[in-house]
C-alpha cells in the first residue's frame, strides 16, 4: 500500500511538474530577467475565427505566442545557450572564434570577400560619391568618409579554421579604400591607422567579446574625428579630456554586447582585461559648434555615448543606417519625415561611417537621394 | 501539434493527463477520443473532416463486410481497400504522378498540363494503414468490427499514433480499446511517462543535433562537398533517422502507455543487424508486420515459386518506399532493400557467414548508410552524387564545422545503437521499460523523465531563437 501511494505521488508530482510552465506564466512568483538582443516579439494581438483556424493561422501564431511566454522559455534559451557554447558550437549571427573571440558573421563574411559587390557596382559609387563631394563643396560643406576598423580582419588569427581564411579574397572594403582615393574623396581609415598602432600601444583597442570597437579603440577614433572636423572647421571646437585610464575587470558600453546576445547564464571571461576611462566633458561655449551631419552604422553609437554630438551644433543628426535620425536632445524621427536636401544643406559637415560588412551599401541610400535632390 | 512542442507539452499533455487520471473509467475512452481529434485539428484543421468522414465510412464498409459472406463480402472489401488506397494515392501521390506526367509532356515536346498542387494531409501514410488493418481484421474475421463508432474512431485517431505510428494493427488494439483495466495502473503511468521522456531526450537532444550536421552537408553544393564530410554527413543522417523515428516511437508508446495501451515495439536496436533481412526484423518493425500481414503474404508470401517470391519481395518494398514518400529517391530506396533481401536469399547471407559477426554487421551497416543517402537526397541526381562523393576520395574546401557537443552527441548515439552487442544490452530496453519490483527504480526513473523533459523543453522553447545586437535594416 506504502508502495503504491509512493508511486501515485511520483506520478502526480510528475504531471505537476508538466503544468508548472504555464501556470508560473500566471504568477508573479517567479520574474525571469529578459533576454538581450533585439528580435521579434510574437504577435499578441490575433483574434480566433473559422478562417484563421483553418487556415492554421491562429494556431501557428498561438504556439509563437505560447512558447515565448511560457515561464521558462528566458531559463530554457539561457540553458541551451550555455550548453552549446560549452559544447563549442556556433551561434547564428554570433561566431566563437580562437580563444573564445567573439565575431559577427557579417564581418568575417566582409574580411574573406565573401559579400563583395564587384568592381564595376564600386566604381560607380565611388563616381556619386565624388559627385556628392564636389556639390557640397560648391555649397560650402565639407564632406568625407570614415572607414571604422572590422574586428574581423585585425584579428583574423582568431577566425576558426572551418571559414578557410587562407582562402581569402579581396572585398570591398580593398576595392573601395583604392576607389575612393582613386577618385580624390577625403577618407578617415580608421581600419588601416588600427592596424598600425595595435601593436605599439598598452590598451587594447578592442574587446574579444564585442563586436564594435572597445572603448578605447572609440575613444581615440572620436578625438581623432573631433581634430580633423576642428581642422575643416578652421576653429577651435570642445574636446574631452582624458582624466584616467585604467583596466577593468567590468565590461562597459559594447565591450561584451556579442556576448549579451548569447544569453548566457555564465558570463564569458574576456582574453584581455576591459579598457575603462574617465574624462572630463566641457562645453564652453565660446569655442564653436560645428553643423555635422552623420550618416552610417552601428559603430558611431560608442562616439555618441561619449557625449561626443554635444559638442557639435544643435543641428547635429545622426542617421543611423540612413532611416532614423536621431538628434542631440535624444529625440529621434524616421528619414521618411525629413527633407533629406535641406537637411543636407543647412549642415556644413557631413560624413559617412561605416564598417567592412556595410561598406556593401555604403551610404544606404544617401548619396542617390541627396544627388537627385541637388539637381 | 507534435510532441516535440512546447505547447504539447506544457499544455496540452499535462491537461489530459490529469483529466485522465481524474475521469471515470466509463469516460476515458470518450474523453481520448475528444482529445485526440482537437489534437488532429490543431495540426490539420481541414483535414479533421476529411478523417471523420472516412472514419464513418470505413465502419460502415466493415459493418457490411461483417454481415455478408461469399462474393459480396469480397467485393465490399475491394470497395474498402479501393476506397481507402484512392484516397491516399490522391492526396499523397497526385501531385508526384502529375509532376511526372507533365515531365513526360515536356520531353515529348507537348504543353504541361496545370493542376492545383494537393495538400498532404499529416499522417496520412499511417491513419491509412490502419483503416485498412481495420477492414482486413474485420474480413479475415481476425476480430469483430467494433460495435460502437466511437471506439473505432478512437482506434484511427488515438492521439500517441496518429501523426507518425508505431502502425498499430486493428488486432493488436481492439480488445485494449474495450477494457483496458488492468493495464491501466499505476505502474504503466510511471513508466509511460519515462519511455515518453527517453523518445524526447533521444529526438531533441540526439537526433536534432545530428539532423543540424546532416542538413548542412546535404545543403553543400557538390564542388564543396568532399569525401569526409559526405561520410560525416551520411553517418549524421543514419543516426538522426534512427533516433528520430525510434523517439518518436518511444514517445508513442510511452503516452500510450500511460492510457493503459500496450503498443507493439517498433525498433530494437537495427544497426546490429548482420543482414538486412535481419535488419528489416528490427527498424520499423510495425511497418514490416503490416507489409507481411497484409501485402506480402496475401502474395503468396514464401508459399510460392522462388522467382516469384523474390519479385514478392522486390514489389512490397518498392512500396513501402513510396509509402515512405512520393518521390523517386523513397522508390528507389526501398528497391535497393528489396534488392538485398533477395541477394541475400540468392547468396549474401551464406557468403558472408563465415566472416564473423562484426564484420557482417559493418557490412550491413555500410549498405544501411548507403541506402539512407537516397532516402534522404531530395533527387535521384543529388543522391549519385552523393554517392560518388562518398566512395571516390575527392578534396574540397567547405565551412562544414563539427564541434565537441556534436562528437559528444555522435559517439554518444553510436553508443546506445551498439549497446546490444554488449552482453545483456540487448535487453536493456526490457529492463527499463518493465514494471520495477523496487520503488527506488520507479523514484530513479521519474527523477531521469524529470530531467530528461525539462532539458528537452529548453532546447526546444529556445529553438528559433535569434536575438541580433541591435534593430537590424
Amino acid at each position: 500500500m506504502q508502495g503504491r501511494f509512493f508511486k501515485y505521488l511520483l506520478f502526480v508530482l510528475l504531471v505537476c511538474a508538466f503544468w508548472v510552465p504555464s501556470l508560473l506564466r500566471h504568477s508573479s512568483f517567479m520574474k525571469e530577467a529578459p533576454l538581450k538582443g533585439y528580435f521579434e516579439v510574437p504577435d499578441s494581438t490575433f483574434g480566433l475565427n473559422d478562417s484563421l483556424w483553418l487556415n492554421g493561422i491562429f494556431q501557428d501564431k498561438y504556439e509563437k505566442w505560447y512558447n515565448y511566454n511560457l515561464a521558462l522559455h528566458r531559463a530554457g534559451v539561457r540553458i541551451s545557450n550555455q550548453i552549446n557554447f560549452w559544447g563549442g558550437e556556433q551561434f547564428p549571427g554570433v561566431v566563437v572564434g580562437k580563444e573564445n573571440e567573439l565575431m559577427e558573421r557579417a564581418y568575417i563574411d566582409a574580411y574573406l570577400g565573401k559579400d563583395f559587390i564587384g568592381t564595376d557596382s564600386i566604381e560607380k559609387e565611388c563616381t556619386r560619391i565624388r559627385s556628392l563631394q564636389d556639390s557640397l563643396a560648391r555649397r560650402g560643406i565639407r564632406f568625407f568618409i570614415v572607414i571604422a576598423r572590422n574586428k574581423s580582419r585585425i584579428r583574423s588569427s582568431h577566425i576558426p579554421d572551418f571559414f578557410h581564411p587562407e582562402a581569402r579574397k579581396p572585398g570591398n572594403y580593398d576595392y573601395y579604400v583604392e576607389g575612393l582615393n582613386k577618385h580624390g574623396i577625403a577618407v578617415i581609415n580608421f581600419e588601416k591607422w588600427f592596424e598600425l598602432i595595435q601593436d605599439t600601444i598598452r590598451y587594447p583597442l578592442y574587446g574579444s567579446l564585442g563586436v564594435h570597437w572597445g572603448n578605447y579603440g572609440a575613444w581615440l577614433c572620436s578625438d581623432s574625428l573631433l581634430n580633423y572636423i576642428e581642422r575643416m572647421a578652421g576653429k577651435r571646437i570642445n574636446h574631452p579630456k582624458l582624466t584616467r585610464l585604467f583596466f577593468s575587470d567590468t565590461a562597459l558600453s559594447t565591450d561584451y554586447d556579442l556576448a549579451n546576445i548569447l544569453n548566457l547564464p555564465l558570463k564569458i571571461r574576456p582574453r584581455e582585461k576591459y579598457v575603462g576611462f574617465q574624462y572630463d566633458f566641457v562645453q564652453d561655449s565660446s569655442k564653436f559648434f560645428p553643423d555635422v551631419m552623420v550618416i552610417g552604422d552601428s559603430y558611431y553609437w560608442n562616439i555618441m555615448n561619449f557625449g561626443v554630438p554635444k559638442l557639435f551644433s544643435k543641428k547635429f543628426r545622426y542617421l543611423y543606417y540612413n532611416a532614423i535620425a536621431y538628434y542631440n536632445d535624444g529625440s529621434e524621427k524616421p528619414i521618411e519625415q525629413l527633407n533629406v536636401k535641406e537637411e543636407a544643406l543647412s549642415e556644413k559637415i557631413i560624413f559617412f561611417l561605416y564598417t567592412e560588412p556595410n561598406l556593401h551599401n555604403l551610404g544606404n541610400g544617401f548619396t542617390e537621394k541627396v544627388l537627385s535632390a541637388l539637381k | 501539434m507534435v510532441f516535440s512542442s512546447s505547447i504539447f507539452l506544457f499544455s496540452f499533455l499535462p491537461v489530459f493527463l490529469t483529466a485522465y487520471f481524474l475521469i471515470r473509467p466509463d469516460l476515458k475512452n470518450t474523453f481520448t477520443l475528444l482529445a485526440s481529434v482537437f489534437f488532429f485539428a490543431w495540426g490539420a484543421p481541414r483535414f479533421v473532416f476529411m478523417l471523420s468522414a472516412a472514419v464513418a465510412i470505413d465502419f460502415f464498409i466493415a459493418q457490411l463486410i461483417d454481415q455478408n459472406e461469399g462474393r459480396k463480402r469480397k467485393l465490399l472489401l475491394a470497395v474498402g481497400v479501393a476506397f481507402n488506397t484512392s484516397v491516399l494515392l490522391y492526396f499523397k501521390y497526385f501531385n508526384f504522378f502529375a509532376d511526372n506526367f507533365n515531365q513526360l509532356l515536356e520531353f515529348a515536346g507537348i504543353k504541361e498540363i496545370s493542376f492545383t498542387k494537393v495538400i498532404l494531409p499529416i499522417g496520412i501514410s499511417f491513419f491509412v494503414f490502419h483503416e485498412l488493418s481495420y477492414i482486413l481484421d474485420v474480413y479475415r474475421k481476425v476480430k469483430p468490427p467494433m460495435k460502437n463508432i466511437a471506439d473505432y474512431a478512437l482506434y484511427i485517431f488515438l492521439f500517441p499514433q496518429l501523426i507518425a505510428g508505431p502502425i498499430i494493427r486493428f488486432n493488436e488494439i481492439a480488445d485494449q480499446i474495450q477494457n483496458r483495466k488492468f493495464q491501466d495502473n499505476i505502474d504503466n503511468r510511471l513508466i509511460g511517462i519515462f519511455r515518453f521522456a527517453i523518445g524526447l531526450a533521444k529526438k531533441v537532444l540526439i537526433a536534432n543535433t545530428l539532423g543540424a550536421m546532416a542538413d548542412k552537408v546535404f545543403q553543400l553544393p557538390y564542388d564543396a562537398l568532399d569525401t569526409s564530410s559526405a561520410w560525416m554527413g551520411a553517418l549524421c543522417y543514419t543516426f538522426q533517422i534512427y533516433f528520430d523515428f525510434s523517439g518518436y516511437s518511444d514517445m508513442a508508446i510511452g503516452l500510450a502507455r500511460t492510457m493503459g495501451f500496450i503498443f507493439p515495439e517498433n525498433f530494437h536496436f537495427p544497426y546490429i543487424s548482420q543482414s538486412i533481412t535481419e535488419f528489416w526484423r528490427r527498424w520499423h518493425m510495425s511497418l514490416s508486420r503490416w507489409m507481411r500481414d497484409y501485402l506480402y503474404i496475401p502474395l503468396g508470401g514464401n508459399k510460392v515459386s522462388v522467382p516469384r517470391m523474390y519479385f514478392n519481395l522486390c514489389f512490397v518494398f518498392l512500396i513501402s518506399g513510396f509509402w515512405h514518400g512520393a518521390q523517386w529517391t523513397f522508390i528507389l530506396w526501398g528497391g535497393y532493400h528489396g534488392l538485398f533481401l533477395v541477394l541475400d536469399r540468392l547468396f549474401l547471407i551464406k557468403l558472408t557467414h563465415h566472416i564473423g559477426k562484426i564484420p557482417r554487421i559493418v557490412f550491413t551497416f555500410s549498405i544501411v548508410v548507403t541506402g539512407w543517402v537516397f532516402f534522404r537526397s531530395n533527387t535521384l541526381g543529388q543522391a549519385f552524387q552523393f554517392l560518388k562523393r562518398m566512395f571516390i576520395p575527392h578534396t574540397a574546401v567547405n565551412d562544414v564545422y563539427i564541434s565537441g557537443k556534436l562528437i559528444f552527441v555522435f559517439l554518444f548515439a553510436v553508443l546506445f545503437s551498439f549497446i546490444a552487442l554488449v552482453p545483456k544490452g540487448d535487453v536493456l530496453p526490457e529492463r527499463l521499460y518493465a514494471p520495477y519490483t523496487k520503488s527506488w527504480k520507479y523514484a530513479f526513473s521519474s527523477l531521469t523523465a524529470l530531467v530528461l523533459i525539462l532539458l528537452s523543453g529548453a532546447f526546444i522553447t529556445a529553438s528559433g531563437f535569434n536575438p541580433f545586437i541591435y534593430f537590424k535594416f
